[in-house]
């Protein structure tokens, strides 16, 4: 029997559900009374967690949305001047026309969202015009161009029907989890922290040392969710896990629950990931149907139930602790830390684990095959494969798994078959919070170890490739303008320092920039990165404050004669 | 002796700040642990247990071995933290920050009605930066709103963010008039229902800038020749009984024909109150809430209207003629002056108090007293039981609330608080019928009574604590 929680107790989802039973699609005044009533929330609460998140509107709006991404990849394919033209909606008056961050969609840049559906920017207008057109500017969903090599996750991914969870079974699925129930739960843990397996999120804490923290805390309540909050600009690798192979998640949720000891998991979900969505919900419920969730599964001790959570538009829901307050019904600021979440103050003050959808994606494979098996796979320090997702100035876009290790520039040339354009100006590599590799760095190997010797990390995955045509400032500036629009809002130095970045950039580009400016702004990025409240802010100035280190001579062209 | 000092061992850790050793709290934060150590660290946002978001980033420390630097005023100590709270990286960032900030601050201090408590100001000069790197960039949406009848004004292009008016009218009072709202740099304080305000001024008491500010501070008070003044609001200002005189003495020279004292309405305010208790606590209600208290009186309007029909008394404003202009330390009333807004009337005269002769007040009425909190309490239940002696006790878990209670017969026993937080409580408590062993309730919604109300010079050592607000008692949310 399956144990629903009062979709109350959630309530974004309940927020969700409120807008779109109203016909303006907008949270108005007299809803939001009733849903103090029924949660007993006060007003005041409701209204500064609504107002916080960009899905929800406290405005009416038309019967049809249309997100458009202003993100840097869809920037790089000329997003700009669609948004310029949507500015002016005179004949579009059954349409609201959004700006949405990073939808997720890079490879099939420029993109855009028509009532949920993924459609490419190009066709907007013309599907404005006349509704049907819908249909021929669809992006074919769950087609993400792949390639991979000695894949872990990917392995078997084209075979299967992902809506069918006996396909799933049949290439393995299950297995991994079934052997878990049989041993205790510490050997589990056991088997991951001898696996070496590190975060594919980006911040890369060992997952083996993260479920023993919360399995040592002396409650008797434990939760574990899994981030699939996927928000970091060009990167796309969790929702092509999600919408070919959503088991994987269920699976690994399981495990990990099992092992720390929890009844509950949860899937964070970005609000803008519809397929996603709708394949997750149909995998839990067949996993409900075949026993693999709810009371005394496949006759053991362990329950477990799973619930999705639907986030409403915010890149800062990504972080761990932000994550976790959305989840409970609040603006998504992060925490102080210490103390961290794994040992006691996580979701509803219980200990919590948060990983990334890649990283549970790994599990199953590693308790079926072992942990030798996976330290078989890569390089010391980062064993097993990443997936990257590949976008920007070069000849092929998509989702590549690769075994930690390669140098990013083979990367490049054999995956991505090379530089599209002149030549290589840098390459940023995980994401927009990342790092900025020059042409001299990319024969680094990529892996942990190998980039932290120049002072970069993996990151998300994301590699977003730049060509000697490209406007760093410009670049900078999308970047600059996403971060600003991102923050939470709390702490001083992020939210007016990422005004600032973005001012100083915009003047730059104007003709106005001098070199004190440019001083001001070095110093402005320091600050920001150690002074700033959470990793948002610690990590917006990265790209920014690199550029002006190893790529000065591109700010140069922009100072005030 | 050992075990005494094995009991200190457990409660405190060491720790070093700035190079130096210190035995602190256990649970206590940087920022406390150097305030008992006497090491100043700039702190401008925090205020404890009603505003804790670690936002200005003005207290930032440097902890040896962490890269990052940490917020003192919500960071908890740990032993052997090395803590260093003067470094060029934490001088070079603080007046980073706060540049950040000015530069989202509209400033004309001059004009400016917070100029004088303003504590951005004071902590600009404790910084002392010195250059304005950054452009003055404005919300888009910044805007001047209205509540409070018109009385308080909230300017967003001043708020710092703080949160304190947000968590003291939502979580602490439960009024909930306003909330943050949006996010990044459209993040902004908003009144979400002004309809609900009850008048306290309490977050004009702790805005720490001009954000919220009196919206008339220009009062035609040449219309009146006469002027009452609830002596309430002298205490808290340490004037003493000469200097009360001296100031009666400047009135008359601002060109007040009469002054009087709010004393004599304070007794025909217990007589009228007390007959009207007589006449409800004969009703089978058992329970009677006294309404005096302005702000208290708009609460139970708005939040508790089944118990209006339990509640008595008034404020002695009332009584007071029309042609009388009354000066009082409260917000709730309209047509009043409040007594921060004659002081500094009275300083714009540029009339030096001190040198001036002693004068009395004229008469209203009869001679009568000033009666607060417990005194009000204790002469209506001398009225109505003819008690000369009471019993007061604190009520368990309710830290302030008192009881007194009667000494003969009939016993009659009154619960008075100075704490809308716990008198919530209480009434949640009649509510669900839970045993009420009250007579009387007595609420006054500012601390310490009239004398902390919201028209008196803004108060500054506040703590949640102050509002009777103990964190670890939920009530709801």
């Amino acid at each position: 029997m399956r144990k629903k929680t009062g979709s109350s107790r959630l309530l974004l989802n309940f927020l969700h559900e409120v807008q779109n039973q109203s016909p303006e699609k907008y949270l108005k005044h007299e809803d939001l009374l009733k849903v103090s009533k029924a949660t007993g929330i006060p007003l005041w609460r409701l209204y500064s967690t609504a107002s916080f998140y960009s899905m929800f509107s406290l405005k009416p709006r038309k019967k049809h949305i249309v997100r458009i991404c202003s993100s840097l990849a869809c920037y790089l394919e000329g997003s700009e001047k669609y948004i310029n033209i949507f500015k002016n909606p005179e004949c579009y008056d059954k349409y609201t026309i959004e700006e949405s961050s990073c939808l997720g969609l890079c490879a099939q840049a420029p993109s855009a969202m028509v009532d949920e559906i993924p459609v490419s920017l190009r066709d907007v207008e013309g599907i404005l015009r006349n509704p049907e057109k819908i249909k021929k500017g669809f992006l074919k969903q769950g087609s993400e161009n792949f390639k991979s090599f000695n894949p872990v996750i990917m392995k078997n991914i084209q075979e299967i029907n992902p809506e069918s969870i006996e396909d799933y079974i049949k290439i393995g699925g299950y297995e991994g989890f079934k052997k878990a129930v049989k041993m205790l739960p510490e050997n589990v843990i056991d088997i991951i922290k001898n696996s070496e397996l590190k975060g594919r999120g980006g911040a890369g804490f060992p997952t083996g040392l993260k479920w023993e923290t919360a399995k040592r805390a002396k409650d008797k309540i434990k939760y574990i969710i899994c981030n699939a909050d996927e928000g970091e600009p060009g990167t796309f690798k969790d929702r092509a896990i999600m919408e070919n192979n959503p088991h994987l998640v269920i699976e690994g949720l399981l495990i990990g629950g099992y092992a720390i000891g929890a009844k509950r998991g949860f899937i964070y979900l970005r609000g803008e990931y519809s397929l996603s969505h709708n394949r997750l919900s149909k995998a839990i419920d067949s996993a409900y149907e075949k026993g693999f969730l709810g009371r005394n599964i496949l006759g053991t001790d362990f329950s477990f139930d799973i619930e999705i959570i639907t986030g409403a538009g915010s890149y800062i829901c990504g972080e761990e602790t932000a994550l976790i307050e959305s989840i409970e019904g609040k603006r998504g600021q992060a925490r102080n830390r210490p103390p961290f979440p794994p040992e006691c103050c996580g979701l509803w003050g219980k200990p919590t684990v948060v990983n990334n959808v890649e990283t549970l994606a790994n599990i199953p494979f590693i308790v079926k095959n072992s942990a030798n098996w996976f330290k078989q796979i890569g390089v010391d320090g980062s064993y097993g494969t990443k997936l990257f997702s590949i976008i920007g100035d070069v000849n092929w876009k998509g989702v590549v798994e690769h075994p930690f290790g390669l140098p990013l520039s083979e990367v490049i040339d054999k995956f991505a078959e090379g530089v599209k354009g002149d030549r290589l100006k840098c390459i940023i590599l995980g994401g927009v919070s990342g790092s900025l590799i020059i042409p001299e760095e990319i024969q680094t190997p990529v892996d942990f170890k190998s980039l932290a010797k120049i002072g970069a990390g993996p990151g998300s995955g994301s590699i977003i490739v730049l060509n000697s045509s490209r406007n760093l400032i410009k670049v900078l500036k999308n970047i600059a303008y996403f971060f600003r629009h991102e923050s939470c809002g709390r702490c001083v130095t992020c939210r007016i320092g990422t005004h600032q970045i973005y001012n100083i950039i915009d003047k730059f580009l104007s003709g106005n920039g001098t070199h004190e400016e440019l001083k001001i702004l070095e110093n402005l990025c320091l600050t920001m990165s150690s002074a700033s409240f959470c990793g948002l802010g610690q990590t917006a100035p990265n790209i920014i404050y690199q550029s002006l280190r190893k790529m000065r001579n591109e700010w140069e062209k922009f100072i005030r004669r | 002796m050992g075990k005494i000092h094995k009991e200190i061992e457990m409660e405190t850790v060491m720790v070093k700040i700035n190079d130096r050793d210190y035995m602190v709290g256990k649970n206590s934060t940087i920022l406390e642990a150097c305030k008992n150590a006497h090491i100043d660290i700039p702190s401008l946002c925090y205020m404890k247990g009603i505003a804790e978001e670690g936002g200005c980033g003005l207290c930032i420390v440097e902890i040896k071995g962490q890269r990052l630097l940490k917020r003192a005023c919500i960071t908890k100590v740990t032993e052997g933290m090395q803590i260093y709270t003067n470094t060029e990286k934490v001088r070079q960032a603080r007046k980073m920050n706060l540049a950040l900030l000015l530069s989202n601050h509209k400033i004309e201090c001059p004009i400016c009605d917070g100029y004088l408590n303003c504590e951005l100001r004071k902590i600009s000069e404790r910084i002392a930066l010195r250059e304005a790197p950054f452009d003055s960039i404005q919300p888009e949406d910044s805007d001047i709103v209205l509540f409070n009848d018109g009385k308080l004004k909230l300017d967003n292009s001043k708020c710092i963010l703080c949160q304190r008016c947000v968590n003291l009218c939502g979580k602490i009072l439960g009024a909930g008039v306003m909330a943050v709202l949006n996010r990044a740099v459209k993040t902004k304080v908003g009144v979400i229902e002004p309809d609900k305000c009850i008048g306290c001024g309490q977050c004009y008491i702790l805005c720490p800038t001009g954000a919220i500010q009196e919206s008339s501070t220009h009062f035609e008070l040449s219309r009146y020749r006469e002027i009452a003044i609830d002596t309430e609001c002298f205490k808290s200002l340490s004037f003493d009984k000469n200097t009360e005189k001296k100031f009666i003495t400047a009135l008359k020279e601002l060109g007040f024909e009469k002054i009087y004292s709010f004393n004599e309405l304070w007794s025909l305010c217990v007589d009228k109150t007390v007959e009207e208790i007589k006449e409800k606590l004969l009703k089978p209600k058992k329970s009677v809430i006294t309404t005096v208290c302005p702000s208290w009186q708009k609460y139970i309007e708005i939040f508790y209207p089944e118990f209006l029909n339990i509640s008595a008394g008034f404020h002695p404003v009332k009584l007071l003629d029309k042609h009388i202009l009354p000066v009082v330390s409260c917000f709730a009333i309209s047509n009043v002056i409040t007594m921060n807004q004659l002081l500094n009337f009275v300083k714009q005269q540029g009339i030096d108090i001190k040198s001036l002769p002693p004068s009395e007040y004229d008469r209203l009425y009869e001679r009568g007293e000033s009666f607060s909190g417990d005194e009000f309490i204790k002469k209506i239940l001398q009225k109505l039981t003819n008690s000369e002696k009471f019993n007061v006790t604190s009520v368990r878990g309710l830290n302030k609330v008192k009881e007194i209670k009667t000494i003969s017969s009939p016993i009659l026993r009154a619960a008075v608080t100075d704490s809308l937080y716990q008198a919530r409580i209480l009434l949640e408590r009649i509510k669900k019928q839970k045993s009420n062993p009250y007579q009387i309730i007595h609420v006054m919604v500012c601390p310490e009574g009239c004398s902390g109300g919201g028209g008196m010079p803004q108060k500054k050592n506040i703590s949640g604590s102050y509002y009777g607000f103990e964190s670890r008692k939920r009530f709801s949310w």
